[in-house]
């Protein structure tokens, strides 16, 4: 039934998945080696822009927390790498922060709107710093070595991670929990009074958005092969998606996907020569897009699409007039 | 039977008494007003009963199951519905999802999936009059038809009864005859029906019974007709001294 | 034992008059104008790197440059809310709508100024020393800088409390926070009110970033430090409350005063921890508004 209704609503989002995760498994071999590099960033930075949208996008609960759920994974990594195979390592860091995730939603029940964006933003903090104090005070150094994997690895278990994210994400929005997800954040009081359990539905999806950050985090210590706080719990991490979502627009699937790629390209351009002008860029970005297009690229998409479907229209009707004039004429 | 039992129930917030030892009944099939002066209580005690706000004291019992600690979602789902005085709708989604999101979790028993939900949202939807609306996003509706979608989405919950906040305010002289006559009708369909109401005509057109409220107390109670010529309730609205 | 907690105190107190004054501001943004300005910190890093550039290279006073600084900020804050945060409140649906939207616009000023600092001045420590003979003060030795700063800190605090409760400015202001309809209908002019706001925010963000500057060395990205110790102090003595902030900015200074005392490098962890906490525990804070069960 359900894959009737997909069938029906969705092709367009049917055909785009597959292609897009195919694209992205022949893009290295296709592509020079230094985008190829990129991509690892890239596919990184989607899958967190779209875990972070699958639960902050409907719901309007704006999540900072993101670099802490990533942070665990990356830690995660650093005790186990040794002791586990990496595909193990991986799924714990997604379990570690699934736990994490649990707490955190446990605690803001009851913190709405800002005060739950500084929250999470304060949680992520919190871990950071009290880490850095840990490593510091009781370990003596503040960073670790993680044994490294090779390229093709990181890319494949990124690959694999960001399938499981498109694919959840899909899922989500064409069930009932995506609709409730769209209440809560239209009207929670109004959805609980509906029926819908609001305090498990939150907590869940935020949740299980956690455990894909936190296996791509798993898998980027590998690739880090040194990690620290700073580096495992950034703050920009939590930044970054929550821009590339706004950037690109959350009512559909790949505004996401389309921000995080400007972003990453942009970052890869800017980094190394200027990471100050990158992150100024960042900030102007974040202010235009809040102020002038809260839809985010799609919504400009869409706009778009429309106007040239109406020019579309408006040319066809003068095609027809104008063959029926010819027409009449003729007689 | 009883479907709604509110047993000495009393709030406070702070120091401001609401609700004051409220007690009274609505049986099955009733269509019961709830009225008084503006800030004696009536939502309040809507919130209560729907389990927006915690019971502070007191019980409440609905077909015959002690609802007091229960949660909204736990409450709509055993069919009582409410509106609300200020608009909850979910604005940004259209009119067919507003239902279909309270058909598909308000239902414990029918268990609506997601693609199954179609005819009957169509249905309840036509029952209220807005079935042209149904793609357009809520916030496009005239007044008239967002208080009609209101009682079209509680009505989805499978809803055995409906508690209705002000649903008249701001209407027309014949839109209140509308809502009035299918207020009528879902009462005839077996839909118990407790409404707080501000607008006299409509009350006294259509309740059975009305209880009056002021200062969070209960101060009378009974048939229309003898509720307007009640002394109590009259000095209370008009400032009566005779 | 005895000299320890006293120092403790002073110093705590210290450290309190900044924050308090860092709150004030910030309670203010919030308070009348709904913005949580999480770049707050960033003003004050701008105005103590402005301060430490005016006198390292023209040998100004920081006491001086107070009269420079505190003022050029408030046109910047003035005009930042009649431009953005104006806009934002058209374009927003409610309350709720704006706040979060302006929280996330305040993130990206927070990004546009850290980072045009970090531009200017680069990301090393900064610092001056002025003023800074000692001065004994019960039995401890601390610098005339410090003591000046914590004057000028309550000094300016109370004086704005006084301004907010007695002047007609103020009575505007208190007026357009709370019953913006009615203020507005007894000719207030809320735009510019709030705008005058949010302005002031800035400009005692500025004079704090002076005083700062007296005490401590500065670093362009440190601003977000300071940032949490104005929310956590806002949000403790109560959101839009300005005695609240007043006495929760001491509060918190004597709390980190004795973190300090007993491990300086817990002070970050002990912010963001009492930070969340306070958000867990009471989001209103003290003596701020209740949150209504509606």
């Amino acid at each position: 039934m359900l894959i009737s209704t997909i069938l029906s609503e969705e092709k367009p989002a049917l055909v785009a998945i597959p292609v897009t995760i195919a694209a992205f498994a022949i893009a290295p071999s296709t592509l020079p080696e230094s985008i190829g590099i990129s991509l690892i960033t890239v596919l990184m930075y989607t899958i967190l822009a779209l875990s972070w949208t699958m639960f902050s996008g409907p719901t309007g609960y704006i999540s900072l927390a993101t670099a802490g759920l990533f942070g665990v994974g990356v830690y995660t990594t650093a005790f186990l790498r040794d002791s586990l195979p990496l595909e193990a390592v991986v799924l714990l860091g997604g379990a570690a922060a699934f736990v994490v995730a649990l707490t955190i939603g446990l605690l803001t029940l009851r913190i709405k709107g800002v005060y739950f964006i500084l929250f999470t933003f304060g949680v992520a903090a919190l871990m950071r710093t009290s880490v850095q104090w840990w490593e510091t005070h009781i370990n003596g150094t503040v960073g670790r070595h993680v044994t490294a994997a090779t390229n093709e690895t990181v890319y494949l278990l990124l690959l694999i991670i960001f399938a499981a994210t498109l694919v959840a994400a899909f899922l989500l929005r064409h069930a009932s929990p995506g609709l409730a997800l769209l209440g809560i954040g239209e009207n929670e009081d109004a959805a609980e009074h509906v029926g819908v359990n609001v305090t498990r539905l939150k907590v869940l999806t935020f949740a299980a958005s956690s455990v894909l950050m936190g296996m791509t985090g798993a898998v980027m210590a590998t690739r880090f092969r040194y990690i620290d706080p700073s580096i495992a719990f950034n703050p920009l991490i939590s930044f970054l998606p929550v821009l590339m979502a706004i950037l690109g627009g959350v009512s559909k699937l790949y505004g996401p996907m389309i921000g995080a790629a400007i972003l990453v390209a942009l970052q890869e351009f800017l980094i190394t020569e200027y990471p100050y002008v990158y992150l100024l860029i960042f900030g102007l970005t974040l202010v235009v897009v809040v102020l002038w297009l809260p839809g985010g690229l799609v919504e400009l998409a869409q706009k778009g699409y429309f106007r040239l479907k109406i020019q579309w229209i408006k040319l066809r009707m003068r095609l027809t007039r104008f063959r029926r004039t010819r027409q009449a004429k003729r007689r | 039977m009883r479907m709604l039992e509110v047993r000495g129930v009393s709030h406070r917030f702070g120091g401001l008494i609401a609700v004051d030892d409220a007690s009274f009944e609505v049986g099955q099939g009733e269509i019961v007003g709830l009225i008084g002066p503006n800030g004696a209580g009536k939502t309040t005690l809507f919130n209560l009963i729907s389990g927006a706000l915690r019971v502070q004291d007191g019980s409440i019992r609905f077909k015959e199951e002690d609802i007091t600690e229960l949660r909204p979602d736990q409450i709509s789902r055993r069919g009582l519905a409410r509106t609300f005085q200020t608009s909850k709708l979910f604005d940004g989604m259209t009119v067919f999802d507003n239902v279909r999101l309270a058909l598909i979790y308000g239902n414990p028993e029918r268990r609506f999936k997601y693609e199954e939900a179609e005819r009957e949202v169509n249905q309840l939807i036509a029952t209220m009059g807005i079935l042209s609306d149904r793609n357009k996003p809520v916030r496009e509706l005239p007044l008239a038809s967002r208080r009609y979608l209101e009682i079209a989405r509680a009505l989805a919950t499978d809803a055995e009864m409906l508690l209705l906040d002000e649903a008249m305010a701001g209407l027309t002289t014949a839109e209140l005859q509308q809502v009035m006559q299918r207020i009528t009708q879902l009462r005839d369909r077996g839909v118990t029906i407790l409404i707080i109401e501000h607008v006299m005509e409509a009350i006294l057109g259509v309740c059975d019974r009305i209880i009056v409220f002021h200062f969070g107390q209960k101060i009378a109670e009974g048939v229309p007709a003898d509720i307007a010529a009640d002394p109590t309730v009259r000095s209370v609205y008009l400032g009566d001294d005779t | 034992m005895i000299e320890s907690a006293i120092d403790i105190v002073i110093t705590g107190l210290i450290l309190g008059g900044l924050y308090a004054l860092i709150a004030v501001g910030l309670s203010l943004q919030y308070g009348v104008g709904r913005v949580l300005n999480v770049s707050h910190g960033e003003f004050i890093i701008l105005a103590a790197l402005t301060t430490y550039s005016l006198y390292t290279v023209t040998g100004i006073h920081p006491l001086v440059a107070i009269a420079f600084i505190a003022p050029a900020l408030f046109v910047v804050g003035f005009v930042l809310d009649r431009t953005i945060f104006n806009d934002l409140r058209r374009t927003s649906v409610n309350e709720d709508h704006f706040e979060g939207r302006s929280l996330l616009v305040s993130f990206g000023l927070l990004f546009v100024i850290q980072n045009l600092m970090l531009m200017s001045w680069g990301a090393g420590l900064r610092g001056y020393s002025v003023l800074n003979t000692p001065v004994e003060i019960l039995g401890n030795r601390y610098g005339l800088n410090r003591v000046i700063a914590l004057v000028v800190a309550v000094t300016a605090s109370v004086g704005f409390y006084l301004f907010i409760r007695h002047t007609r400015v103020g009575k505007a202001i208190r007026a357009a926070a709370e019953r913006p309809d009615v203020a507005e209908a007894l000719g207030v002019n809320r735009k510019r009110v709030l705008a005058i706001c949010f302005g002031l925010g800035a400009g005692l963000a500025g004079l704090a970033g002076v005083l700062h500057s007296m005490m401590f060395d500065i670093q362009a990205s440190r601003g977000i430090e300071l940032t949490v110790i104005a929310i956590v102090v806002v949000v403790v003595g109560g959101l839009g409350s300005i005695t609240g902030s007043l006495f929760g900015g001491f509060l918190l200074g004597l709390v980190i005063a004795v973190v300090n005392f007993i491990d300086p490098s817990l002070s970050l962890v002990a912010f963001y921890l009492i930070f969340i906490l306070v958000l867990l525990v009471r989001p209103a804070g003290i003596f701020g508004r209740q949150i209504h069960a509606d």
